[in-house]
């Protein structure tokens, strides 16, 4: 008798906030699955016959000069993304400095509850809304082609991120410290500078090293828009379908790319 | 004459909690007072109030007769400067190095720009050197704080604590993350510097053997009130189950 076995009338009904979050749960896999079958009749895709026609036409074409990359535009794609590379370095830079303080603005913790981050994690946010592209080319109407318009669009954007990063970070501080600095007679900066900017600079560095590759393969893009790097040269041969010249621009490209990521990655993990 | 004083000091937290009720006590000018009580009891509302981390929200607290409750900006850092704090969790800047740690001690002793700009002058970093020594880790002055264990980094937050010069030194459970044998060391040394520079100091505490070892003077809180105040030869296992409301159990002892 002691030994009873449990019957089943005894499980507990789940509390009533368990039963909801279930309810929608379901809800949202149903509107998941409903959104992908509406994206499915709408998008009006290729048929089969047009897919296999056009490898048949453009295939082989393109993979010939793929595979036998133009020597002669070494130099001009060597060149373009040198200019793609510093273009990346001032963008990412100009992001940074200026995302630098509005990050504190839009830390909570810092400005003594939420309610205070929000106009700042506000600004962030409606910057971050911006895409690059859109940027760039608002710059380049605005300042003419040319890198400049370029690494405007990347700086502007980069701020988006990285303020929202770095105040994340700010917003993750240990803050016995700037008890233990208060409690010692320092002041407001001293609290800042003793017991914040210790504790956040390596994790910013590491974030703006992220963000630089970023720039390095969005500058690549940014070209395309007359933004100025390796793009404009790549797209005009791509839309005369110079597959031998896009393959040289892509080696460099992708070369390019691998040693920075390689480079930078490693340094990230020494800061952190 | 008290150095630190008390009068009626009430603390209620936001929450509604009343955290302190009517605290007064006199403490006179270089006693090792340590404050026992369960965790809630308000032992570190108590040590708070001394340097305004938190402010009472009836009464004040004097030191050196100073009004520290009343006083704001420059004056109140003027306070918290005579008066050194160490913390459960040390509250150092893990990714500093050590002797950084030690100089923000001397901030507020400095011109703020001073500390701004870091420029600590020449006399200041050998103070801070000498304090390191005076705890027994003159070599780990340029290692980062995160390198090295938790009495060495314990401390360090003495040796900042020192290098304000105080004349008053709090200690919110300054062992309750070390082991016994580091807590005995720490808790010798903090009794070692508080005697020969004759601070006064108060010190959170909840194991009864410690309290006993180290204490001048034994304060009992219990649910905001001072319930106990005494020698610690008066301060008997009644007394301390008194104290904490229950039967003693082996966990409110360090041990050796």
């Amino acid at each position: 008798m002691v030994n009873a076995p449990r019957i089943p009338s005894d499980v507990p009904r789940p509390p009533a906030h368990v039963r909801r979050n279930r309810v929608l749960m379901i809800a949202g896999v149903v509107l998941l699955v409903a959104l992908f079958v509406l994206a499915l009749v709408t998008m009006n895709l290729p048929t089969w016959q047009r897919f296999v026609n056009g490898m048949q036409r453009n295939f082989w074409p393109l993979m010939r000069g793929l595979v036998r990359p133009e020597t002669e535009v070494f130099g001009l794609a060597w060149r373009s993304m040198s200019e793609t590379f510093f273009m990346a370095i001032l963008g990412t830079a100009l992001g940074a400095l200026l995302a630098f303080p509005i990050s504190f603005f839009a830390a909570g913790n810092l400005l003594g509850g939420t309610r205070w981050a929000l106009p700042g994690k506000a600004l962030l946010v409606a910057i971050r809304t911006f895409p690059e592209l859109v940027l760039a080319i608002i710059f380049v109407a605005a300042a003419g082609p040319g890198p400049t318009a370029g690494i405007m669009a990347m700086g502007i954007h980069s701020i988006g991120y990285l303020g929202k990063v770095f105040s994340d970070v700010i917003e993750g501080i240990d803050q016995g410290p700037m008890e233990a600095i208060r409690a010692a007679g320092g002041n407001q900066l001293h609290t800042f500078l003793y017991s914040v900017v210790p504790q956040v600079l390596p994790e910013f560095a590491s974030h703006v090293l992220y963000r630089f590759e970023i720039n390095l393969r969005a500058a690549t893009v940014l070209g395309m828009v007359g933004a100025g790097g390796i793009g404009l040269p790549l797209i005009q041969r791509l839309q005369f379908r110079r597959w031998d010249e896009v393959s040289m621009l892509l080696i460099v490209i992708v070369g390019f790319i691998i040693v920075v990521d390689a480079v930078s990655s490693r340094v990230r993990n020494r800061l952190v | 004459m008290a150095h630190i004083r008390f009068n009626d000091v009430e603390v209620v937290y936001r929450t509604g909690l009343k955290a302190l009720k009517g605290v007064t006590l006199e403490i006179p000018r270089g006693q090792f007072v340590v404050v026992v009580g369960l965790s809630g009891a308000g032992k570190s509302t108590l040590i708070r109030t001394v340097n305004s981390l938190v402010v009472p929200t009836k009464g004040s607290v004097t030191v050196n007769d100073v009004n520290v409750t009343a006083s704001r900006g420059g004056a109140l850092r003027r306070a918290r400067s005579d008066i050194g704090m160490i913390f459960q969790t040390f509250n150092l800047v893990k990714r500093s190095s050590v002797l950084r740690n030690v100089l923000a001690g001397r901030l507020g002793d400095l011109p703020a720009w001073r500390g701004v700009l870091g420029a600590f002058p020449r006399e200041d970093v050998a103070y801070a050197h000498d304090c390191l020594a005076r705890v027994g880790i003159p070599e780990k002055a340029f290692v980062r704080a995160d390198a090295l264990s938790g009495g060495q980094q314990q401390r360090v937050g003495i040796a900042r604590a020192l290098a304000q010069k105080p004349s008053v030194m709090l200690a919110d459970e300054p062992v309750a993350s070390l082991d016994p044998p580091t807590s005995h060391a720490v808790m010798s040394d903090l009794k070692r510097i508080a005697r020969e520079d004759g601070i006064t100091t108060i010190v959170n505490l909840h194991f009864i053997d410690m309290a006993r070892d180290y204490a001048d003077r034994i304060i009992g809180m219990r649910d905001g009130v001072v319930v106990f105040d005494g020698t610690p030869d008066e301060a008997t296992d009644a007394v301390f189950e008194e104290i904490y409301g229950r039967p003693l159990e082996s966990k409110d002892l360090r041990g050796a």
